[in-house]
């Protein structure tokens, strides 16, 4: 049976959707604070940096065979160091909140920059597959 | 469920975006699992300072072969 554009896109956010269950149905041994903290908001920071990597190489990737214009590797490269800035934002925010806690201290939760981030990351996502990048072998798809 | 018009140009890219998130965070699941339970906020701080995030221009010229970028 050849699965239709809409089933594709359908198994896939099923997947995604199942992934926090499938973290939690790992996550049943008690953890410190911190490691709790390291799982959710650490772990969250370097799947976000990992994509804003892949993706600044595919645009290189992109603009050394010409499948993208200067103006939209400039346009790219100004995403791409908005993420950059918040994502550093996000890990110092988030050593900031380690370090309070190490001393006893309360400290507002860091979630918020982290998610910030994130945002960040769409943006730049989006504009990437405006302009056709393919982020898994370089070039446009 | 139908998928609005304007996203289905952009439906290849998502869905590569969603296989390599999966395959991504099934192998920090992973990590996740091997981490210590007992981890102390000075280990977490450690860790948080040893999320490397690249400098922007650098990862674009590496993504070119290592070729200075056009003036």
């Amino acid at each position: 049976m050849k699965l239709r554009g809409c089933a594709w896109y359908g198994l896939v956010a099923l997947a995604l959707a199942a992934l926090p269950f499938l973290g939690c149905s790992g996550n049943q041994a008690p953890r410190t604070a911190a490691a709790e903290a390291w799982a959710t908001w650490g772990t969250a920071l370097q799947i976000s940096s990992m994509v804003y990597e892949e993706t600044m190489v595919a645009v290189g990737r992109a603009s050394a065979a010409g499948a993208i214009t200067p103006e939209q590797k400039a346009k790219l490269r100004d995403a791409g160091k908005a993420v950059e800035l918040s994502l550093e934002a996000a890990r110092a925010a988030l050593a900031a909140y380690g370090r309070a806690m190490a001393a006893g201290e309360t400290s507002p939760s860091p979630s918020e920059l982290v998610l910030a981030a994130h945002r960040e990351i769409l943006g730049l996502l989006a504009l990437a597959s405006k302009y056709g990048l393919d982020l898994t072998s370089g070039g446009v798809s | 469920m139908s998928i609005p018009p304007a996203l289905i140009p952009y439906l290849p890219t998502l869905l590569q975006l969603g296989v390599d998130t999966i395959f991504r965070s099934v192998a920090l699941w992973r990590e996740i699992q091997a981490a210590n339970p007992d981890m102390d906020w000075d280990a977490f701080v450690a860790q948080v300072e040893a999320i490397e995030i690249g400098d922007a221009d650098e990862l674009i010229q590496e993504g070119q072969g290592g070729t200075p970028p056009q003036p």
